[in-house]
């Protein structure tokens, strides 16, 4: 059986050193430690904390949320852990704000006007007139007290000065306000459990620091009282500020004094003379003293030159010194080693870039940045059109750049499947961006890295550049062999050449200074004139180069229009090939005007102009690249001319021209897809049916030979495709019928199809991953947490937020009226009460009076007696 | 219409000079300075006498002789033809051309010359049409019409007759837009604003056309030509509740119910009539294709009856093969989903249509567009749309690029339709596939023995042609055509099939012409820059044999090519 309450709590008390039996005066003096009164109270209130459990309350009604799945709410643990309650305590508050203001309300209700008695301690009923005189006595003193005149209090009050209205702050005049119409203000801050809170949490952890830091006793400081304290201690601290600059002030100055006498020590050298002003100087004797050379400009000087015009001169030249180029460490020379190695990865690394293009990889960071918007907007889009019910609008080709090409469209399309089925509700805007973000970054990080490749190469490319150029300076390698081949003495030539000619800037110009030239004289003309207007020599040069450029290739076609040599030719394109490392849009634009003038010639047949331009442009620009803003074009303008001129089966006859542009079409298409492997059916198509004809008519021509040799080409070039039989093998049977030329042909084709036959295998296409069904809402998260909400649509999580809250507001709105109206309740009752026992009271009295005079009337005079006798 | 204006002007002036016409003359008289204003006063006074009375017939002669020097003097040949053509409306109106009953024998024999005068003067009006001047022409079409209408609006019995003797100025007038070849600005304008506007023109120039093709011997085909050209330019009668009702002729046909102008069934059968004497003329290659673009159209809503007439025409047509077969399709199709026609092998003859030719030629746009709806029904077998799949794979290996971008998404969407087509493009080893199974003679456990291609090319028929064991290596390969934009659309074959369905519609009209039209039309950006290649080739047409310097073989083929030039 336990113990009784009473003795519980006397064991309690004395355990805590609370009522300790009684000690003897000495004892107590020995002690000395008294128990603090602090400690005691916190004692006090642990023991009324024990005994009394429905004091206490752990965190309200809200149970833990699902337990089994949050590992933060579960119960005792996370957000509502350990917060205790008094709901005890914040009862009586609210009671007692309620008397404080409800109270009055109540009882002014249904009167109007009247005065309010705003002296100091009115209307309390816990003051006395004492006390109440003292208050207003001290409150008259303090408002005296900080009068402007007082020098005595100007010291720690001069700060706190400031207007006043009605012989008060502006600022207690304020605070008076407040507390007159703020009750809300105020109740939130006497009783964080009377009104229901925004941030009820937050304010509970407040709450339960406060009464944690409730047992202290604190003489809690005014704010006037803590803003003196820290004016005292920035003072302080300015002060000591000060004095430690003061003293380091010192101490430089101390040891600047002991630096005249160091100053000799440290230069040991002789000092150099100030320089005199020039103006001091008298002529004669400053030369007789130097006794050495004088600067002309000094001697000048001497001379009587202005003064102003020196000290520009001066500083002109101490500018030029400034800038000028100190000595570095000259580059080390490479042994043979290491410049082979630098070449090889220089090698290496443009075959990378070439690789990349190839497959259409390369992306510079602008196209990045267009590439990342258009793929937004396209996200955009489908989103929009998938919202409205999985409707295509946009055009499908489009995004193969069927209707406006571009180099994107593989990165698009990639996007494009990914994103495809992606419809409203599944879109998440930060989810994608970040990923795709991921993805730039790593792209862009990629593209970092390919950039510092191309600035070496760009400088090697220049400096190539130069030795080229150099070269032809010279009349080198290059133009010497051209001069030998066509036995024309460059002697000969050379003395009907000018060494400076005028900048052609258009074809016309260049070709009044070419034409009386002879034709193998070209190539040094312009090496001469290339040099002439080198662009480092003059700003205006680059220009007046790039226009010459162009002109350079109408030339080519001009030439090749007029049967110029085939070797020249060549030069001139070399030439171009150099030049378009500089002017690499202006030439690119002239063959572009070539291509398009092609394109557009009705019929769409080439000139010999063009099939020239086809040849420059096969070897000036990388034919391998996936899209090439030149390349492509050509490629495609010769499809187009080899489908429409492809015999037709039943041709009777060969067209030699056809036949002879065809095959050089084929031949360059073979060729430029040395490297890259590409398909032309065009190419295929022709030669198929140009050899048909062939062996149909069985007149052997000389072109044969050319398109088996393109055949063969073809046949090596494309060996790998998997559809390298459905291609070839119609070939088979018309080879036999063109005689023996075909035979080295006909077995070099079967042997690759033999071949190929071994090797092919059904496609093996889709080993992709299975693509998991697509779930956004809800995702799948990570250390889930049931209290927080992952919609994410934002507009619907705020609204439900909010929601939530005017809920909460409304519930807690509704109890504090229904307390409200309790409370008003009581009093009624009590006041109703009170009033029905002073009736009762009264009216005992009166019929008590009543009765006892009728008694004095009744008893007479023995009434009276009595009556005195009570008096 | 110049014709016109000049006709109405003249008009009026007439009307304004009518009553006082003595009085106008002088009056205009010192105005005229030209032969040619004086001529006109003449031709206005000659006409006003001749409606005064008969002793002036006579003036109709010199009036027709103006009429022929058209040559030389256009305008007033103009004038004078207009004038006479009021003239005769008003006679005509009059009943001055026919012989009544109780009319004496001079009056006879004046309405006997009269029809002479007319006659003749059609006779010059219809050697203008196909003239090269189109004022001319449309003149003499807006003249012959006003006697066709003055002639078909006396009487039902009379007009009857103006529209169907062979005498009539109508049929004279159908005859000659048939028989000049050079007529086509005549036939277009007769056919919108006349036959197009008026019933009864309508239906009597299908009677007409099919009287003048039975009657013309000469020529055939280019008549027939003209026909075709004549009856394309009419809109054939709309919806079944159609109620013919605008007539060209001022009196309304009877309402008696046996009335054939009346019936919309009865100018169908005129219409049907009418086109299958074509179909039974001679017809050259030309002109069937024009019949075929037209078909279904404006041939088919005409045919209610006798369908397998047409039905053969189109079948011949079909047959012919090349561009004729591809134009029938259509037809033989809509005859096939709307009125029920029974084509065997319909598929096979499709299919035997898929041929090299098809994706070069100009009609392949359309073509897609039929083939497309064709195979869209999901019902279809599967190994049939693997024929064609795989057909067309095979034939884009020397197709031009409009026709592969085609192509590739159709391939797509048939194998999103029939998902068995999917082991054209995966078909991971299993023994159970035939295409592994006729292999088995070498380690047959293996996945890796190479395989024979089942399709057979040369099989007509479709749905035994083994393409549904086959795998798509075509479409593999040309992931590496040379057009980029080609390269990448080939490669959603090998991407996952996401999108359900790609709009083949964008995929239609791409040709040489916009490929390239459309990069060459845009700027070198100068923020991409040109790539250039990085090394300078020491030679590009020639090669260093031994000491000397010879054509290599780009040089070679280059030098040819250019001396053939």
């Amino acid at each position: 059986m336990p113990p009784s309450q009473l003795k519980a709590l006397k064991t309690r008390l004395r355990e805590k050193g609370i009522t300790a039996p009684s000690k003897t005066k000495t004892q107590r003096k020995s002690d000395g430690n008294h128990v603090n009164p602090k400690d005691r109270h916190t004692a006090l209130q642990q023991i009324r904390d024990d005994f009394n459990p429905f004091e206490l309350r752990h965190v309200s009604t809200r149970p833990a949320k699902f337990p089994s799945t949050s590992i933060y709410n579960s119960a005792g643990s996370g957000k509502y852990a350990k917060v205790l309650h008094r709901p005890g305590v914040s009862k009586s508050a609210g009671e007692d704000m309620r008397r404080q203001y409800l109270l009055p309300e109540m009882r002014r209700r249904n009167k109007t006007g009247g005065l309010v008695d705003r002296r100091i301690g009115e209307g309390d009923e816990g003051m006395t007139a004492e006390q109440r005189a003292v208050m207003r006595f001290t409150k008259e003193k303090e408002g005296r007290r900080g009068g402007v005149f007082d020098l005595e209090g100007s010291d720690d009050e001069g700060g706190m000065m400031g207007l006043t209205h009605g012989g008060r702050a502006i600022d207690e005049l304020e605070v008076d306000d407040m507390k007159g119409s703020g009750k809300g203000s105020e109740s939130e801050d006497e009783d964080a459990g009377f009104l229901v809170k925004k941030r009820r949490r937050e304010d509970e952890e407040e709450d339960d620091v406060e009464e944690a830091g409730e047992g202290q006793p604190d003489v809690k400081k005014s704010k006037k009282e803590v803003m003196q304290e820290v004016i005292a201690k920035s003072k302080l601290h300015k002060y000591e500020r000060q004095k430690v600059k003061e003293d380091d002030e010192d101490l430089i100055d101390k040891l600047d004094a002991g630096m005249a006498d160091l100053l000799p020590l440290l230069r040991s050298q002789q000092v150099p003379p100030p320089p005199p002003a020039p103006i001091e100087i008298q002529p004669g004797t400053t030369a007789n003293e130097a006794g050495m050379k004088i600067d002309p400009e000094r001697q000048k000087l001497l001379d009587g030159m202005d003064r102003a015009q020196a000290d520009k001169d001066y500083e002109k030249r101490l500018r030029e010194l400034a800038q000028d180029i100190r000595a570095k460490p000259s580059e080390r020379t490479k042994t043979a080693e290491e410049r082979a190695k630098e070449e090889a990865e220089r090698l290496k690394e443009l075959e990378e870039r070439r690789s990349k293009r190839m497959i259409g990889e390369e992306l510079s960071e602008d196209e990045e940045e267009e590439r990342r918007r258009a793929v937004d907007d396209e996200h955009a889009e489908d989103i929009a059109v998938d919202a409205l019910g999985n409707e295509e609008v946009g055009d499908d080709a489009e995004e193969f750049g069927l209707a406006s090409a571009g180099v994107e469209s593989i990165q698009k399309t990639r996007e494009e499947v990914q994103h495809v089925d992606e419809d409203e509700f599944d879109f998440d805007a930060d989810l994608v961006a970040s990923a795709s973000e991921a993805e730039l970054s790593d792209q862009e990080s990629e593209a970092d890295d390919m950039s510092a490749p191309g600035e070496v190469t760009e400088v090697n490319q220049e400096q190539d550049e130069e030795d080229e150029f150099v070269k032809g300076f010279l009349g080198g390698a290059n133009a010497t062999p051209i001069a030998d081949s066509s036995n024309n003495p460059i002697l000969n030539g050379n003395g009907a050449l000018a060494f400076t000619y005028p900048c052609p800037r258009s074809h016309a110009e260049l070709l009044s200074i070419v034409e009386p030239l002879p034709v193998q004289q070209l190539p040094t003309v312009i090496q001469r004139i290339r040099a002439l207007y080198h662009p480092s020599l003059s700003a205006a040069n680059k220009e007046m180069m790039s226009d010459f450029s162009r002109a350079l290739v109408d030339h080519l076609a001009y030439m090749a229009e007029h049967d110029q040599p085939l070797p020249v030719i060549e030069q001139v394109i070399r030439h171009l090939h150099s030049l378009s490392r500089t002017y690499a849009i202006p030439i690119a634009e002239a063959f572009r005007t070539h291509l398009l003038a092609w394109h557009e010639r009705p019929g769409g047949e080439p000139s010999k102009g063009d099939l020239v331009i086809l040849t420059a442009i096969g070897s000036i620009y990388p034919t391998s690249d996936h899209f090439h803003q030149i390349v492509t074009p050509a490629t495609t303008l010769m499809g187009r001319w080899l489908a429409v001129n492809a015999p037709s089966p039943g041709a009777k006859t060969m067209d030699e021209r056809r036949s002879r542009v065809g095959a050089f079409m084929v031949g360059l298409c073979v060729r430029w897809q040395a490297l890259s492997k590409r398909l032309a059916p065009e190419a295929v198509r022709f030669t198929l049916r140009v050899l048909s004809t062939i062996a149909a008519t069985t007149t052997s021509s000389a072109e044969v030979a050319e398109h088996l040799e393109n055949l063969t080409a073809m046949a090596e070039l494309w060996k790998a495709k998997t559809a390298f039989i459905d291609i070839f093998e119609p070939f088979i049977p018309m080879l036999p019928n063109l005689g023996s030329a075909a035979a080295a042909a006909s077995q070099h084709l079967s042997t690759l199809l033999k071949s190929s036959r071994q090797t092919r295998y059904p496609l093996l296409l889709h080993n992709h991953r299975p693509q998991p069904l697509r779930t956004s809402n809800p995702k799948f998260e990570e250390g889930f947490n049931p209290d927080k909400h992952y919609d994410p649509d934002r507009e619907r999580s705020d609204a439900a937020k909010l929601r939530k809250e005017v809920k909460r507001e409304k519930k807690g709105a509704v109890r504090e009226l229904r307390k409200d109206g309790a409370f008003v309740a009581r009093e009624e009752l009590r006041e109703k009460r009170e009033r029905d026992a002073d009736f009762v009271k009264r009216e005992r009295r009166l019929v008590a009076e009543i009765a006892q005079e009728g008694r004095e009337n009744q008893g007479g005079g023995g009434g009276k007696g009595r009556g005195k006798g009570r008096r | 219409m110049p014709g016109i204006i000049a006709n109405d002007a003249v008009r009026k002036r007439k009307r304004d000079d009518g009553p006082k016409t003595d009085g106008a003359k002088p009056r205009k008289a010192p105005k005229t300075t030209s032969t040619g204003q004086s001529t006109r006063t003449r031709i206005l006074h000659l006409e006003e006498q001749i409606l005064q009375g008969r002793e002036h017939y006579n003036n109709t002669v010199e009036l027709q002789s103006l009429v022929q020097e058209y040559e030389t003097k256009p305008r007033t040949a103009t004038l004078a033809a207009v004038g006479l053509c009021r003239v005769f409306c008003r006679l005509i109106a009059a009943e001055a051309l026919v012989k009544t009953g109780g009319a004496t024998d001079g009056e006879a024999k004046i309405a006997q010359w009269l029809k002479g005068r007319l006659r003749e003067y059609v006779g010059s009006l219809l050697t203008w049409i196909g003239s090269p001047e189109a004022a001319q022409e449309s003149t003499s079409l807006a003249l012959l019409m006003r006697i066709v209408k003055a002639e078909t609006s006396q009487g039902s019995k009379r007009s009857e007759q103006a529209w169907r003797t062979e005498t009539s100025t109508f049929l004279k007038l159908i005859q000659a837009l048939l028989d000049r070849t050079d007529a086509e600005g005549a036939r277009q304008e007769f056919g919108e604003k006349y036959a197009d506007e008026y019933d009864d023109v309508r239906f009597y120039t299908f009677l007409a056309v099919k009287q003048v093709l039975k009657l013309s011997s000469t020529q055939p085909e280019d008549i027939s030509g003209n026909a075709i050209d004549l009856l394309s330019h009419m809109e054939s009668p709309p919806d079944s509740d159609y109620q013919p009702e605008t007539w060209y002729s001022t009196d309304a046909p009877s309402a008696a119910t046996n009335n054939p102008l009346l019936s919309l069934a009865s100018h169908r059968k005129a219409a049907q009539e009418t086109w299958l004497t074509i179909f039974r003329s001679p017809l050259t290659k030309e002109n069937r294709k024009r019949l075929l673009t037209l078909a279904t159209s404006q041939i088919l809503p005409n045919f209610s009856t006798r369908l397998e007439l047409l039905a053969d025409f189109l079948t011949d047509s079909f047959n012919a093969g090349g561009s004729l077969s591809l134009l029938a399709l259509n037809s033989i199709f809509h005859l096939i989903t709307h009125q029920n026609l029974d084509y065997p092998d319909f598929y096979t003859k499709l299919y035997s249509l898929l041929d090299e030719d098809v994706l070069h030629s100009k009609h392949r746009s359309r073509f897609f567009r039929l083939l497309e709806t064709f195979l869209r029904s999901e019902h279809l077998p599967a190994a049939l749309v693997a024929s064609f799949v795989k057909r067309l794979a095979r034939l884009s290996l020397q197709a031009p690029p409009g026709a592969i971008v085609w192509i590739v998404p159709w391939v797509y969407n048939c194998v999103k339709a029939h998902p068995g087509l999917g082991f054209l493009l995966h078909r991971p080893y299993h023994p159970a596939h035939r295409i592994y199974s006729t292999q088995a003679k070498a380690g047959s456990d293996s996945a890796t023995i190479a395989v024979k291609d089942p399709f057979n090319m040369l099989e007509p028929n479709p749905n035994s042609t083994g393409a549904i064991d086959s795998s798509l290596w075509e479409l593999e390969s040309l992931q590496s055509h040379y057009h980029p934009n080609v390269a990448t659309l080939a490669r959603i074959l090998g991407e996952q099939f996401t999108k359900r369905e790609y709009v083949l519609e964008d995929f239609l009209d791409h040709s040489y012409a916009s490929l390239v039209g459309q990069e060459l039309g845009r700027e070198v950006s100068a923020k991409k820059g040109v790539e250039v290649e990085w090394a300078i080739p020491k030679r590009i047409v020639m090669e260093e044999v031994g000491e000397g310097l010879e054509l290599n073989g780009v040089g070679r083929l280059l030098t040819g090519a250019l001396k053939a030039m």
